[in-house]
């Protein structure tokens, strides 16, 4: 990846002009999944469709492409837009308000970080109290434990360990449901206040559903993307946190730091304003970061600073990325559990047998010949 | 291009091939791949790959490194995660046909893709839709040499805009007994080589023409839709099939109707009132031909 590419993506800077850049940054954005919210921000899809069309090479060309890509993304976005409102009506009747998570929320909130974004799953939140019944009432509704985590250490890893019920398959509509109750696993090294993040969820008018607050949707994003998992799509997980940012009122920009403190979210903050001021350049995180640097009591830890250097070496497909790589995905899973438990899963996933899986539609239509 | 440049410039992955509206980036270090685009893409467009952007990729590869030391095994790679079974390094033919399919049935969303066969003359277009193994590609074979020009023989790829047949000829994919029954009406100089013993059993490739290939940029109205339905010793039968069940029959066989949704939704009700629908059942190509025959002259074909 090319250093000023999340700034093309977001629209901050303009489309390559020479093709053989164009080409690379087109490729890479359908590699990341998000060639939808390169169209986006390049105005494709404010207006008419085809009444915009990008300054730069191959203009034709990138206008079919995007139009491609739209589609694909708009088609998510009602998935996840219906399927919301089925998990609402099943949960109604136990009055119980679903707080929205991810790509969902950005979505259903209208966010401009939903915009044009791919989204697989729906990812919903309830308290701890209420997760039995949630369960039981998805099962009701159509919801059962999905086909890849059907079997023993899945099931008992995930009700053990994790934050979250294995994922659940819709078994008319096959779409992917993931009930979270916490928003660390258990044994995370670290915990995000989830109670206090979820009293302060907005309702969304006219539902019955929730999503995080402006400022822990930020910080969450910047948990998920830095403390939880390998970041195997950066460039989607970086202008994510971006746009969440950009968002910010001036207000909320002031309280940023102490609500970080309060649940728990400090490292993620600072990670997330460096790569805010290195990829976006942006003006208010490195305010931020600056006015940090003068608190007394304020320090950017020296793992934030360590992740932050891998995560640029990563993205910049040098010789030593996949080093970067590797690394990450071992912290990925070692940020989620103690090291015993962490060579005991990865064992149990080595030597097990890879269950490999096509898409359902083309079992059907079997293009196979 | 030339055959040398064609072989370096596969196994550089600097190779484009153009089919009417669509372009792939071709990439294969398998040696049969490269054989199977002398012959039986002989009369296609290639140009050296210079950064434009194209619809599709595919690289036909060894699963991994270990595989093709022990093995000499490849996969279609469509440039996305697609779980590919290996097949053994001889048979590139078909690895390059699915993988090529592949990456058109699932990354294609701007025009509705019906798993179809579709065929056109000057009047109009016909799509052929049925099930793996009813008989499509055959069919499809067969009205090549009625005077139709060869659209595809698994897509039957429908524009949004104004609901016309886009063409997109790839050669015609041929199983088992139909191998022979085309090679007696095409001519054996338009068939491939036989690959022996693949997955669905014997495979062979039915050329398209200069003629389909240069016109692949021309549309076509659909007016007569056929499901043919292949009974072994079954009575031959022709039955018309009322809109709204072509308008069902048709969405299930969509790779991307759900994605696409409003605009594939009008445009298969508006090709359902527009094309006459007939469910074919037949026992022998001789059969499905005569069928055919009859409901030509009854319809404006």
């Amino acid at each position: 990846m090319k250093h000023n590419w999340l700034k093309i993506a977001v629209g901050l800077k303009a489309l390559p002009p020479n093709p053989q850049e164009l080409y690379e940054f087109v490729e890479y954005a359908d590699r990341e999944h998000i060639l939808a919210q390169v169209a986006y921000s390049h105005s494709m899809h404010k207006e008419d469709i085809s009444s915009i069309k990008p300054v730069c090479a191959d203009a034709d060309a990138l206008v079919i492409k995007f139009d491609n890509a739209w589609i694909r993304a708009a088609y998510d976005q009602r998935m996840l837009m219906f399927e919301s409102d089925r998990v609402e009506r099943a949960l109604a009747h136990y009055n119980i308000q679903p707080t929205l998570l991810k790509g969902g929320a950005y979505v259903i909130a209208g966010h401009r970080a939903g915009q044009g974004r791919r989204v697989s799953d729906l990812d919903i939140m309830v308290a701890d109290g209420e997760l039995s019944q949630v369960e039981k009432a998805l099962i009701m509704a159509g919801w059962q434990g999905d086909e890849t985590v059907d079997n023993d250490y899945d099931q008992a890893y995930y009700r053990k360990w994790m934050h979250e019920l294995p994922p659940m398959r819709h078994q008319r509509r096959r779409t992917l449901i993931d009930v979270h109750h916490r928003l660390t696993p258990k044994t995370a090294r670290i915990e995000l206040a989830h109670e206090k993040m979820i009293e302060a969820a907005v309702k969304i008018e006219g539902r019955q559903i929730r999503v995080l607050a402006p400022t822990d949707r930020f910080l969450h994003a910047a948990y998920h993307a830095f403390y939880d998992g390998e970041l195997d799509t950066p460039a989607r997980s970086l202008i994510e946190i971006y746009y969440l940012f950009d968002d910010l009122t001036q207000k909320e920009i002031i309280h940023l730091l102490a609500r970080a403190r309060d649940i728990g979210a400090e490292k993620p903050l600072f990670m997330a304003l460096q790569i805010l001021a290195e990829y976006f350049d942006h003006s208010k995180a490195n305010d931020l970061l600056k006015a940090f640097a003068l608190l007394t009591g304020v320090q950017i830890p020296l793992s934030s600073k360590v992740i932050f250097w891998l995560v640029k070496t990563q993205m910049s497909s040098n010789a030593f990325s996949s080093m970067a790589k590797l690394f990450l995905y071992i912290r990925g899973h070692w940020m989620r559990m103690p090291f015993f438990m962490l060579l005991k899963h990865l064992s149990m996933k080595a030597f097990r047998k890879p269950t490999k899986q096509l898409p359902k539609n083309f079992l059907e239509n079997d293009l196979f010949g | 291009m030339l055959k040398s440049d064609i072989d370096k410039y596969l196994g550089q992955g600097r190779l484009v091939l153009s089919i009417g509206d669509f372009s792939a980036r071709l990439k294969s270090s398998c040696a049969s791949v490269g054989v199977h685009l002398h012959d039986v893409y002989r009369d296609y467009r290639f140009v050296k790959f210079d950064h434009q952007l194209h619809d599709q990729f595919l690289d036909v590869r060894p699963p991994n490194l270990l595989r093709d030391l022990m093995k000499k095994q490849i996969i279609p790679d469509p440039g996305f995660q697609f779980p590919a079974v290996p097949l053994p390094a001889s048979m590139g033919a078909l690895a390059f046909e699915m993988g090529l399919n592949i990456s058109v049935a699932l990354k294609t969303y701007n025009r509705l893709i019906l798993h179809a066969g579709a065929v056109a003359n000057d009047k109009g277009g016909v799509i052929i839709s049925a099930a793996s193994g009813g008989g499509k590609s055959t069919l499809t074979a067969l009205l090549m040499q009625e005077g139709f020009r060869l659209l595809s023989d698994e897509f039957g790829i429908i524009e949004l805009n104004d609901h016309t047949l886009l063409p997109y000829p790839r050669p015609v994919s041929l199983k088992n007994a139909s191998i022979d029954v085309i090679r007696e009406v095409a001519g054996d100089e338009w068939i491939s080589a036989v690959i022996k013993d693949g997955p669905k059993g014997d495979i062979a490739y039915r050329r398209a023409r200069s003629d389909d290939i240069a016109r692949a940029y021309e549309t076509a109205v659909p007016r007569l839709i056929i499901f043919p339905k292949f009974e072994k010793g079954a009575v031959a039968a022709i039955s018309k099939v009322a809109s709204a069940d072509t308008v069902m029959r048709l969405i299930a066989s969509s790779t991307n109707y759900q994605i696409i949704g409003k605009d594939a939704f009008r445009a298969v009700n508006h090709i359902a009132k527009q094309a006459q629908a007939y469910e074919v059942t037949y026992g022998s190509s001789a059969d499905a031909l005569s069928l055919f025959r009859t409901i030509a002259e009854g319809t404006v074909l």
